[in-house]
Order: structure tokens, then sequence, then C-alpha cells
């Protein structure tokens, strides 16, 4: 259907529905255990910009390929600027298929690839299938597995959509395959080892609402138990963690009913033997650790800017204490956390405080100081990418083992911290995405970078002592 | 908009707008008066300055809800814009708040996921996973009522 006609449509949309949307933005919900906290409303953004539009009867099979091809774009920080959509698609499919024979795929790759040696005529399909695997495809892949790990791996349905085959959760050491388990009806969202098996847990996407569910798996990825958590009126949403309590049970936390932060304890046998709730406003629940007797919760509130509140459960679930890490100019976004040799650390990066938020918080001082005032339009790598790299800091935190504050440990100036992990020897590895290339495009979205992240790995022991970097030969797309 | 100054523009010509015409417009609620005035300017806004370019990330959320309203047959005037409307507002009566205002926000205010996942705490996927079960569930309901063949 014509584009124009379904604005049309939904211009028809009744104004209650319009309201009630306009005002959510601007909700100023204030929980009691965070009272002294000022939240601030933002100003919806109310743009419609419709394409030129489409006919033809294989308008729909074209259109999920066109949506794949801009997911592709997305996910790897390319540039559609001067592009058609049938370039877009042509680049798409040039790219994945390796082939690199399209006459546009040069010039969409030397702006995501940095210190590619292009020659001005036409590059060789192999020249630019290098320098891509090089620094993007292939090192996206290559990652070496250690512990348990999962995968979704899909399949195609008669309307040619993408949809869950089965989910695999594998358990490796030494880089070898130990076991690995199928579980054909559920998207697993993650996995961990714990003293009474491997726990898995996702979700059930056949019903309107997501059914989240856990399972237990032994040493040779035999399925002990699962259990489903919706129940009588409490929606479970999202399970941030589930983290072993090292005495035969497991804790679930997350939150349900978009309000309630929830503590869920299981016995080895999978019984449910402890629930409690507690109301928390609209905010998301995203991580937890382990904390002495009890727990650390990250809590966020994204479209304030709010992602470093930490809140401490004693072993019930009550929170006990609450607070956000920022300092005296910056922010910080937290990206992970890890238990380590009994203390809790905290991947996380920071950016200069700005003034109001804009929902593009993290890159608001090169947005206002450097895109918008000093060049507003095309501004070349080579300058975006310094000025955005002074804008990032990674930082790992170590938490106060008696009152959970956390404090700096270790940074890494033009980098993002990524993820933490415990390896094979008793090592906690911190991964941090150094940015090495930017692009920004005004004519797609005023308002967003893009780019590539090189991944070095810092690896340390128990004492804290740093025992190597190096460089993994990994790339993450950077986009904000 | 893609640019700072044609969004400011838009949104001066949106004052302008109301300030001329309240009185005699008695707009309730304001807010929402304000909202389609500027959403239309925008749009005129943008068929003026982008013939060529493209802006994939609004592309892609008309692409997602354009699926709503494909049937076996499909003839534009087969579908009658008011009629449909009134189907959808009856389909969003019978949501829940929370669904409804991701809806609305999706593809009436045309937010990206990640913006309403931040607005709703949660994560991007499980918006993404909530709005195609809602834009499913829209398809059926404009089957059952006849609004669709």
């Amino acid at each position: 259907m014509n584009k124009n006609r379904i604005s049309e449509i939904l211009d028809g949309i009744d104004e209650k529905y319009i309201d009630e949307a306009a005002d959510y933005a601007g909700q100023d919900i204030k929980p009691a255990f965070l009272n002294g906290i000022k939240w601030r409303s933002l100003a919806a953004c109310m743009v419609l910009i419709i394409a030129v539009s489409l006919t033809g009867i294989v308008f729909v099979t074209e259109a999920k390929e066109y949506k794949a091809a801009i997911a592709f774009f997305d996910e790897n920080g390319l540039s559609a600027d001067g592009l058609s959509r049938s370039d877009i698609k042509e680049v798409y499919r040039d790219i994945s298929t390796q082939r690199f024979t399209y006459d546009k795929t040069a010039d969409v790759i030397k702006n995501v690839v940095s210190g590619i040696e292009i020659q001005q005529d036409e590059p060789t399909p192999e020249e630019l299938k290098t320098a891509w695997n090089r620094n993007v495809w292939l090192n996206n892949n290559s990652k070496l597995k250690t512990g348990v790990n999962y995968r979704i791996e899909y399949k195609r349905n008669d309307d040619n959509e993408d949809i869950l085959e089965k989910s695999i959760v594998e358990c490796y050491k030494d880089g070898r395959i130990l076991w690995k388990t199928d579980v054909p009806n559920y998207f697993v969202s993650d996995c961990t080892a714990t003293s009474i098996g491997t726990a898995a847990w996702g979700y059930d996407e056949e019903h309107f609402f997501l059914i989240y569910w856990i399972a237990l798996f032994n040493d040779k990825g035999e399925k002990l138990w699962e259990c489903w958590l919706d129940y009588y009126d409490f929606k479970h949403e999202e399970i941030a963690a589930v983290l072993d309590n090292n005495d035969g049970t497991l804790a679930v936390i997350g939150r349900g009913n978009f309000d309630y932060l929830y503590l869920s304890k299981f016995d080895a046998d999978g019984n449910e033997i402890y629930f409690k709730k507690t109301y928390i406003g609209e905010t998301g629940v995203w991580r937890a650790a382990r904390f002495g007797d009890g727990y650390l919760v990250q809590l966020t509130r994204l479209m304030i800017g709010e992602n470093a509140r930490l809140a401490r459960l004693d072993s019930d679930g009550n929170i006990i204490d609450n607070f956000a890490y920022e300092g005296d100019d910056c922010s910080y976004y937290l990206a992970d956390m890890a238990e380590y040799a009994g203390q809790i650390y905290i991947s996380a990066y920071a950016v200069p405080k700005k003034g109001a938020l804009i929902g593009h918080g993290e890159i608001e001082k090169v947005l206002d100081d450097y895109v918008f005032t000093k060049k507003n339009g095309d501004i070349p790598a080579e300058e975006l990418t310094p000025a955005v790299r002074d804008n990032y800091t990674a930082v790992l935190l170590v938490c106060d083992p008696n009152s959970g504050n956390p404090k700096a440990f270790y940074s890494v100036e033009g980098s993002l911290g990524g993820g933490l992990k415990v390896n094979e020897s008793n090592q906690l590895e911190w991964d941090v995405e150094s940015i090495v290339s930017t692009f920004s495009s005004p004519a797609t979205n005023s308002f967003s970078i893009g780019g590539t992240c090189q991944v070095y790995r810092y690896t340390f022991n128990t004492s804290g002592t740093l025992l190597k970097q190096i460089k993994t030969g990994e790339t993450t797309g950077f986009r904000r | 908009m893609g640019n700072s100054q044609d969004a400011e523009e838009c949104v001066n010509d949106a004052f302008l707008g109301v300030w001329n015409s309240v009185p005699p417009q008695n707009p309730e609620p304001l807010s929402s008066y304000v909202c389609r005035i500027v959403r239309n300017l925008a749009i005129k806004k943008y068929r003026a300055n982008t013939a060529l370019k493209r802006n994939s990330f609004y592309d892609v959320a008309l692409d997602e809800i354009e699926n709503c309203f494909q049937s076996v047959i499909t003839v534009e005037d087969e579908i009658n814009a008011n009629e449909a409307a009134d189907a959808i507002n009856c389909f969003l009566e019978g949501l829940d708040s929370k669904s409804r205002i991701m809806f609305i926000r999706r593809y009436w205010y045309s937010d990206s996921v990640e913006d309403i996942a931040k607005a709703f705490g949660t994560s991007r996927h499980n918006v993404s996973v909530r709005l195609s079960r809602i834009r499913k569930k829209l398809k059926k309901y404009l089957i059952e009522k006849e609004v669709l063949l």
C-alpha cells in the first residue's frame, strides 16, 4: 500500500491516544526509595518522514530484503548516504556474499574500515574482501569460545520470515566442546555455570506477551528441570540475571509488570521457594551480581540519562541502599558486571556531562560543540574520530566490599568498557572497545554517529595486577 | 528532518499555526493538536527537501506497519482511510496502555525502537517482539472486521 495512504490512516488515530503517548515521555514518577532525586521530562520529538512511494506486486518480498539490508548497514556502521534503495540492497548482497564486485561497495566500506588503503581508481574485489574481513566481517565471528555459551538458529517460514528453529546451549573447555544441547522451543537469552549445573534462561515467543523460562542442565547437557515464570497477575518481563547463591539455590532477578523489581529463588529441583517484588517505578533492571549475602543490581532510566544507579538488596530482596555513580563533570554508563575474587567489578565508560538530554546523551557534547556548531554538515572521519575519542573513557570499577560503592580501578581513554568474564584460569578478562573510526551522516540522521571499535582485552589476577593486554582482532560497531 | 534548522523552522511554524488558529479553535487536549500541526508541517517540509535522499530509520517504521494493510487483494482504493482509522482506534482501545503507547510512539511519532526501549527501561529486542505481536494482532483484527479482504 502507498505510504501516503498509510499516513492518512494513521492520521485518523484518536486524539486521546496521541495525547496519552505524548504525556508518557514526560511522566514524573518518583518512587519512595529514590526521594531526593530530580527527574527531568523530555519533550517528544515528532518528525515523521515519508519516503517515496513503492508499488508492485513484489513489494512485500522486496521490503523484507530492504529491511535486512538496512539492519546489516546499522550493525556494521555503514552509511547509506547518497545510495538509492536498490544500491543499499546491492551493497548488502555484495558484502554478505563476499563478492565485492558492485561498483558502490568500495565507497561504502571506506567509511567504516579505518586505515584502508584503496587506490583512487577502482579497487579489486580481492582488496576489498581482504580489508573488510580483516577489519569487520570475520573478526566478528572469530571469538574463541570458552565456558558455557549459547546461540540461536533460524529458519524461513512460508511468509519468508526468519523464525526460531532452535537455541543451542554449549559448554567448552580449552577450546573443545564438552557438551551441546538443543532447546527447540525457546529463545535463550543467556546462560551461566553454577555450582548445581548450567542455568539457561529465555522466553517463549509464541505468546502475545513473552513467557519467561528457566532450565538447569547437568555436566552432560541433560536437562534436570525447567519452569515458566508467569503466574497469577505478575507478568515477568525480563530476567536480568540468574545467580548462584552457593547454598544449593539459584536467585533470579528481573523486572515484572513494568514497575517491579523481583527476586525469585529456586532450589536444585526447580521448585520456586521464594518470591518478592518491590515497586521501583518505570525503571529498567539490567544486571545483577551477588554481593555478600545479598545482591547488587543495576537500575536504569535511560530517558533521563541514568544508567549507573546501583541498588543493594539483602538476601530477601529488600532494597537497603541505592546510589548513582557519577563524577563532577562526567556521567557513567555501565556495560557489564561480574563477581571475581570476592569483589564485584563493573565495566563502564565515562562521557562528559552536558545540559538538557536530547536522547543521544553520550554524544551530546560532540554534537553540540562540534557537529552542529563548527561544521553542521559532512564531517571527514579524520576530524570526527578524534572528537568522539575525546568524549569516551573506558573505566573498570571495583565495588567496596562493605558498602558496594564503586571506585575507579583502571581506565583507558578513547574507549568504551565492554564485557567482563572470569576465564578458565580464574583471571578477570575486561574487554575494552577502542574507537578507531567514525562517521556522521546528516542527510540520514543528524543526531547519530556511527563507526567501528577494535577490542582489546585486559587480564587481571586476583590481586588486581594487570597481567597482559592484547589486541583480540575482534571489532564491534559503534552507533549512538 | 535531517538537520536542526529545518526542525527548528518546523517547530516555529507550528507555534505560529497554533497562534493563528486559537481562537477560534479551542482544541482539547492542546498537546495533541500541536503534535498534529508539527507532524503535517514536517511531512510537507520533508517532501520538499528530500526527493532523492532517504531516512532509512523512518522508512523502516512505515515498512513495518505496511504489512498490516497487505491482503490477498491489494488495491489501494479498496481500503477506506476513515474506516481503517476507526478500526484501528477500536483495536487500540482493546490494548493495555503500555502496548498502546508503544504502538503510537512507533508508528505515529516514529520513535526509534531504541528510544522506545529506553523510555520503557527494557531491551530493544523486547520492544521489537512486542511491536511484532501487536502488528500481527492488528492485521488479524482488520481482517475480522472486514477492513481487509
